[in-house]
């Protein structure tokens, strides 16, 4: 079985600030991530890697630096590590660029790729990559089963589960959270950038060519960017109930209550 | 010049921060009340690689050198002296010696399960005659045909208690002293003669394990003398190097959240009418606290990368180990302070760290000594021979 991993690296919203005048982000300081639920995507193909003998392919498009979420992927368990470098003015041609690397990657059982992308808060990528690619989607999956040449999950609903079952080849998204991806051990980390390779592809390599890519327009628009109103950060008090109400009151009394 | 961290070390420097706060620190209280770490979360550790970080892979280490030790210790510095304490006396000494002075043979026996945390090593070499004065240990080591008798005690031993194997040091000609006459060896806890005296009550790091080891005509396999026979103090002396680099970067990552949690407080503790972070009092203590952490971060960061590339690096070791406890010292004294009421109270974590920051200025050889290591190594340059 062939799962195919897409690895988008993201700006940590923590570390990106908004200015307040002119509603741009400002990106100086801010620290790059693999975007959380791709992670978590990761994380649900490491684990179908598990049961029936799998092998899985971290998948990533975007500028150089995305190589460090493809190395972080291989010292989590990844078996092979493609990134495509160039960029993707929007959604519908990142679904489209991915779509073609997916298919020099020959036959695939699952791809599995993050609902929702940190920052935007956009979650088109899976479904346009399912309907380019043609196959069926299950979106916000939950405790995946592969079994028979189909694959079965829970996927989110606003009011609970739909409980439902696809013929593989197939395309999964995942929420963050959905699980917890494992840590990479150390020895692995380090075997990750030392001894791994990460094969390069060019978005010329897929037939296409970025500048037709960056000029063409996208069918998605950002109108406006601003800053959420900024809300203080809770603080979660730990130990056992005694030490907790020890506590409390002196917390409460910084905080002027 | 490149400042940076090298990509590896950088995954290395945030896995290690991910683990720390998820595993660590939820437990960190419960260490030091219960005055032990737990088993499952020390199987947690050695699965995720923590004990060998900076051996090779061949020696089931993660092969991240010296660097990748001291980023490693700086994240134990912040969340658990006790877990930094137990690493830092396991890999920094304990093991260190082995990695160092072993033999292929004993590497592959020792060093490995080591490295891998499937066994927990110790470094003995205080005694209640011999601290500072490290040449005057009196614990002998005498051959009997394939093996030596070993007599003596060790005390204030770290892991200690826990310990399986131990990298000790005995006198083997009590005539040449520390020029010869001291030899190191590799002790099983299970060798006949070996047992655990007193376990120590301490004023910090409650939860590390610290006691007596009593040696009664214990036998030692000639095979487990370590390095060369009569060369044992200048093994102590290397592998020392090595772990005052790590009791440095320990200090770094407890100075830091020392200036962390004095930013935090003073953000949101209200005095006359505002903030006390408006106070030119508590600016002073937390910019000179922001300045020392930066200076040791530079002179550990330089010290691990000398170490790895294979430069001199003993003076500034000593350096790291003198400064570092006392930069932490300064940061938890004065995050107490700026804590007021609150930072004197028990259950509150600077509380503990005031007392947990104490050790460093002590083991590992006492600030005092490394001064005059210093000093001794500076006058050297000038052809004056420093006498103790």
């Amino acid at each position: 079985m062939k799962i195919i991993a897409i690895l988008r690296e993201r700006f940590d919203p923590e570390t990106v600030r908004v200015s307040r005048t002119r509603g741009a982000l400002d990106t100086r300081r801010a620290r790059k991530f693999i975007n959380p639920s791709d992670k978590n995507g990761l994380e649900e193909a490491l684990c179908l890697k598990e049961s029936p003998k799998a092998e899985v392919v971290a998948l990533s498009f975007g500028s150089p630096e995305s190589e460090d979420a493809l190395r972080e992927a291989m010292a989590m368990g990844a078996d092979e590590a493609v990134l495509i470098s160039g960029e993707s003015p929007d959604e519908s041609l990142e679904a489209l660029v991915l779509s073609r690397a997916i298919g020099e990657l020959g036959e695939f059982d699952l791809v599995i790729i993050g609902h929702r992308v940190a920052g935007y808060g956009a979650s088109q990528v899976g479904p346009r990559l399912a309907e380019i690619l043609g196959v069926p989607q299950i979106t916000r999956a939950l405790e995946v089963e592969i079994a028979d040449g189909k694959a079965r999950a829970k996927s989110r609903r606003s009011d609970g589960y739909a409980l439902l079952e696809v013929p593989l080849p197939a395309l999964l998204t995942v929420d963050s959270g959905a699980n917890k991806p494992r840590y990479p051990s150390l020895p692995a980390i380090i075997s990750a950038y030392r001894e791994r390779k990460v094969t390069t592809w060019t978005v010329a390599d897929l037939g296409l060519d970025q500048a037709t890519l960056s000029e063409r327009d996208g069918i998605t628009e950002v109108r406006e960017t601003y800053a959420a109103e900024e809300r203080e950060k809770g603080e979660r008090i730990t130990g056992d109930a005694a030490q907790a109400v020890r506590i409390l009151p002196e917390r409460l009394r910084w905080r002027g209550f | 010049m490149d400042f940076e961290l090298s990509k590896e070390h950088q995954l290395l420097q945030r896995a290690v921060r991910e683990f720390a706060e998820a595993e660590i620190v939820p437990l960190s209280a419960e260490i030091e009340e219960k005055k032990e770490i737990p088993r499952d979360l020390i199987e947690k550790m050695a699965e995720f690689g923590l004990f060998g970080v900076p051996f090779p892979q061949e020696y089931g280490g993660a092969g991240a050198g010296v660097m990748g030790y001291c980023l490693m210790m700086e994240e134990m510095g912040k969340v658990s002296a006790s877990v930094g304490a137990l690493l830092g006396a396991h890999i920094g000494i304990g093991s260190m010696a082995i990695y160092l002075d072993g033999t292929e043979e004993q590497k592959g026996k020792y060093l490995l399960p080591l490295a891998k945390g499937e066994k927990i090593a110790a470094f003995a070499l205080t005694e209640p005659g011999a601290g500072s004065d490290a040449a005057s240990i009196q614990l002998s080591a005498v051959r009997d045909g394939d093996h030596f008798i070993l007599n003596g005690s060790k005390i204030w031993i770290t892991n200690g208690p826990i310990a399986d194997v131990i990298s000790l040091f005995a006198v083997t000609d009590k005539a040449l002293g520390a020029r010869g006459g001291v030899t190191a060896f590799i002790v099983g806890k299970e060798f006949p003669g070996f047992s655990i005296g007193t376990i120590d009550e301490k004023m910090g790091i409650q939860g590390s394990a610290t006691g007596e080891l009593v040696f009664e005509d214990c036998r030692v396999p000639v095979d487990n003398v370590l390095g060369q026979f009569g060369a044992g103090f200048i093994t102590a002396m290397k592998t020392l190097d090595i772990g005052r680099m790590g009791l440095g970067a320990a200090s770094l990552g407890g100075a830091e959240v020392a200036l962390q949690k004095s930013l935090e407080y003073a953000k949101y503790r209200e005095q006359f009418g505002g903030p006390i972070a408006h106070k030119q009092a508590i600016q002073f203590m937390v910019a000179d606290m922001a300045t020392e952490i930066e200076a040791l971060r530079s002179l550990v960061y330089r010290t691990a990368w000398m170490a790895d590339t294979g430069q001199e690096f003993r003076r500034l070791a000593d350096m790291c180990k003198l400064f570092g406890s006392e930069v932490a010292s300064r940061a938890a004294d004065r995050a107490v302070q700026i804590h007021g009421g609150m930072g004197y109270m028990r259950d509150y974590f600077v509380e503990r760290m005031y007392r947990d920051a104490r050790i460093g200025e002590i083991f590992e050889g006492t600030n005092e000594i490394q001064r005059i290591v210093i000093a001794t190594d500076l006058f050297r340059e000038l052809g004056v021979r420093i006498r103790p």
